[in-house]
C-alpha cells in the first residue's frame, strides 16, 4: 500500500488497462460462460439449452477419454518433471564446481518455444532418421524401431514425452531457489547427527521446500489439464483419436465442427477442472505447510 | 581406534555419492544439449547425409539449407511478423501497465487490494479457455484482418504477472520520494514520468524481457487470431512446418535453427534476469 492521497485524477492513469483487460479478457471469459448454455453455430440465433452442453459433456467418450490422459500427463508431470527437477536442484544446493554451467544448460530450453520443441520432437522420432529408430536398430533391436507419434500404441507417450523435457528446467530454478534459502546450518546440524545424504533430503529438503514444492504441482497439474500446443502440433489429436486432450477436443468442436455451445461448454469445463485442481492440491498437501 | 574406519568409509561414500552427483548431471545435461546440437549440424548437411549418419559435427558448414529457408519458404516473414508484433505488444503493455502499477504502489486507498486482485484474476483461467470467444469478439469487432490487434490480447495476457512485478518494484522505492515531490509542486504525471519511471528501471527490463519471451513463443493464440497468410508468426508457421516440406530434414532442422537463435541470443545476454523474472514469476502463480 502507497502513501500518497487518493485523487480523482489516478483513475485516468488506470483507465487504459481497465478498459483493455475488460474487453480482451472479462468480456471472453463472461461470454464463454453464458454460452455454454446454448446450442450455437456462431453466426446465427442462439437457442437455450440449460446445462444440457455440461450433461453431454459427461458421456462424450472423447472428452472423458481426453480427460484420463490429461490426468496420466499430470500425474508423469508431477514425478518426472516435479521430481526430477527436486532431485537436480538438491544435488546443486551447494555450489559444486560447473553449477553455474548445469543451471545455464537446464533452463535453455525454456527459452524455445513449444513450437520449435515439438518440431525438434517430430524429427527425433522419424522413423528413418530419428536418433530413437537408429539407436533401437543399431543394437540390434530394430523391430521395436517405429514411427512413434503415428503408432496408436506410442503416440500419447511420445507427446507427453516432450514438455517434460521442454520445461524441467523451469521446475528446477524455481526449486533450486527455494532451496538455496534454506540455511547451511540446519544441514551442517543434521549432518553432526550423523544423517546421510537421503536422510537429508527426505527430512530436512524436502519438508522445507515443501509450499514451493506445492507451487510447481499446481503448475505442473494445470499444465497439463490445458494442454494443447504440443499435442496440436504433434499428432493434432491422432492416430484416430488417440492423443486427443480436452484442449484439442474443444478447439475442433468449435473452430471445425463450428458448434459454439458445446465448445464454449469444453472451454469452461478445462477452467473449471484447473481450477478444482488448485484448490485440491492446496488442499491435499497442505498438511506438512503448518 | 573405532574412529579411523568410520571417517574412511565416510569419505569414500561422499567420493562415491559425489561421482554419482556428477553422473547424473552430467547425463542429463548431455540429454538436454543433445538435441539442440543434432539439429544444429543437421542444419548444414543434405538430406542423404542425415539419412545415412547421425553426427554432431556436420561433414561440411554448407549453408544451403539456410538459403532454401529464406528463399522458398515464408520463414524469413514470419520472422519479421514475430519481431514486430512482438514489439508493438510490449509498448502497449508498457502503456498500459506503467500507469496502473503506479496508482496501485503508491497511492493509498481501500480499493488497491480490490483493483489488484481483479487484475490478477486472469492467471487462474486457462488462454484457450477464452480464445473462441476472443475470436468472436474479433471478428465481431472488425479487427481479424489487422496483423496488430493481437497486440490487445496479448497484453492482457501478460497483465496481470506485470502489473504483480512492477508493483513490486515500484514499492522498493521510498515513499518520501513522493511526498518530496508534491511538496515541490510536481504533478502527479511528473511524478510518474519524472521520479517514478526513471527510478523503475530494473523492473521495466524484467517484464520486457518475460514478455518478449512469452509473446515470442506463442503460438495458440497466433493461431486462432491471424487468419492473413502474410501475417502469421513463427510459431504458427513452425507447426505447419511439418506437413510442408517434411521430407526435407535439412531445411526442417535449419527452420528450427532460424526460429530459436534470437531466443538464445536474448538467454546468453541476460540470463540471469531471464531465470530470476520467470522463478519470480511462477512464486505468484
Amino acid at each position: 500500500m502507497g502513501t500518497l492521497r487518493f485523487r480523482p485524477v489516478v483513475l485516468l492513469f488506470m483507465l487504459p488497462a481497465f478498459v483493455l483487460y475488460a474487453i480482451f479478457f472479462v468480456v471472453p471469459f463472461v461470454r464463454t460462460f453464458y454460452y455454454s448454455f446454448f446450442s450455437w453455430n456462431g453466426m446465427g440465433q442462439a437457442t437455450f439449452l440449460g446445462l444440457a452442453n455440461y450433461i453431454r459433456l459427461v458421456g462424450d467418450e472423447l472428452f472423458t477419454a481426453g480427460l484420463g490422459r490429461v490426468t496420466i500427463w499430470a500425474i508423469a508431470s508431477i514425478v518426472l518433471k516435479v521430481g526430477g527437477a527436486l532431485v537436480l536442484a538438491a544435488m546443486l544446493r551447494k555450489r559444486i564446481r560447473g553449477s553455474d554451467f548445469f543451471t545455464s544448460v537446464f533452463f535453455l530450453p525454456v527459452v524455445i518455444s513449444a513450437a520449435a520443441i515439438s518440431l525438434m520432437f517430430a524429427l527425433l522420432y522419424d522413423l528413418d532418421t530419428g536418433p530413437f529408430n537408429v539407436l533401437l536398430r543399431a543394437i540390434g533391436l530394430g523391430g521395436l524401431a517405429r514411427n512413434w507419434l503415428g503408432d496408436e500404441k506410442t503416440a500419447f507417450w511420445a507427446v507427453i514425452a516432450v514438455p517434460i523435457f521442454h520445461t524441467i528446467g523451469y521446475f528446477f530454478v524455481i526449486l533450486l531457489a527455494g532451496l538455496q534459502d534454506i540455511s547451511e546450518e540446519i544441514y551442517e546440524a543434521a549432518e553432526i547427527d550423523g544423517a546421510g545424504a537421503l536422510k537429508l533430503f527426505t527430512s530436512i529438503t524436502v519438508p522445507l521446500i515443501w509450499p514451493i514444492l506445492q507451487i510447481c504441482i499446481v503448475l505442473a497439474t494445470t499444465g497439463a489439464l490445458k494442454a494443447f500446443d504440443y499435442v496440436f502440433i504433434l499428432t493434432a489429436g491422432g492416430p484416430g483419436n488417440a492423443t486427443q486432450v480436452p484442449a484439442t477436443y474443444m478447439y475442433q468442436t468449435i473452430f471445425v465442427g463450428l458448434k459454439y455451445g458445446y465448445g464454449t461448454a469444453l472451454a469452461f469445463t478445462i477452467f473449471l477442472f484447473t481450477l478444482a485442481a488448485t484448490l485440491i492440491i492446496r488442499r491435499l498437501t497442505s498438511f506438512q505447510a503448518d | 581406534m573405532t574412529a579411523k574406519p568410520t571417517a574412511n568409509t565416510r569419505t569414500i561414500g561422499s567420493h562415491f555419492t559425489r561421482a554419482g552427483k556428477y553422473a547424473v548431471l552430467s547425463f542429463q545435461a548431455a540429454l538436454t544439449i543433445f538435441p539442440i546440437i543434432w539439429v544444429l549440424s543437421n542444419s548444414f548437411r543434405t538430406t542423404d547425409q542425415i539419412l545415412t549418419s547421425i553426427r554432431l559435427v556436420p561433414e561440411q558448414f554448407a549453408l544451403d539449407n539456410y538459403l532454401n529457408v529464406w528463399r522458398m519458404t515464408s520463414i524469413p516473414r514470419a520472422l519479421v511478423n514475430s519481431l514486430t508484433i512482438d514489439i508493438v505488444s510490449i509498448l502497449l503493455l508498457l502503456a498500459v501497465v506503467l500507469p496502473l502499477s503506479f496508482v496501485i504502489a503508491r497511492f493509498r486507498f481501500r480499493a488497491a487490494t480490490v483493483i489488484y486482485l481483479f487484475f490478477s484474476l486472469a492467471v487462474l483461467v486457462p488462454m484457450v479457455t477464452v480464445l473462441p470467444m476472443t475470436f468472436k469478439l474479433f471478428s465481431e469487432l472488425g479487427l481479424l484482418g489487422h496483423k496488430y490487434a493481437i497486440a490487445f490480447i496479448y497484453v492482457a495476457e501478460q497483465l496481470p504477472l506485470s502489473v504483480f512485478l512492477m508493483v513490486m518494484f515500484m514499492r522498493t522505492i521510498p515513499s518520501e520520494l513522493d511526498e518530496a515531490a508534491i511538496m515541490d509542486g510536481c504533478s502527479i504525471l511528473d511524478l510518474f514520468r519524472h521520479v517514478i519511471i526513471p527510478l523503475s528501471r530494473n523492473g521495466i527490463v524484467t517484464i520486457v524481457i518475460l514478455s518478449f519471451v512469452a509473446i515470442w513463443n506463442d503460438y495458440l493464440t497466433a493461431l486462432v487470431v491471424l487468419s492473413r497468410q502474410a501475417d502469421k508468426t513463427l510459431s504458427v508457421v513452425l507447426g505447419y512446418a511439418r506437413n510442408e516440406y517434411a521430407v526435407d530434414y535439412g531445411m526442417m532442422s535449419a527452420a528450427i535453427i532460424f526460429a530459436i537463435a534470437p531466443m538464445i541470443l536474448i538467454y546468453i545476454l541476460v540470463k540471469n534476469r531471464l531465470i530470476k523474472g520467470m522463478a519470480m514469476g511462477a512464486v505468484k502463480g
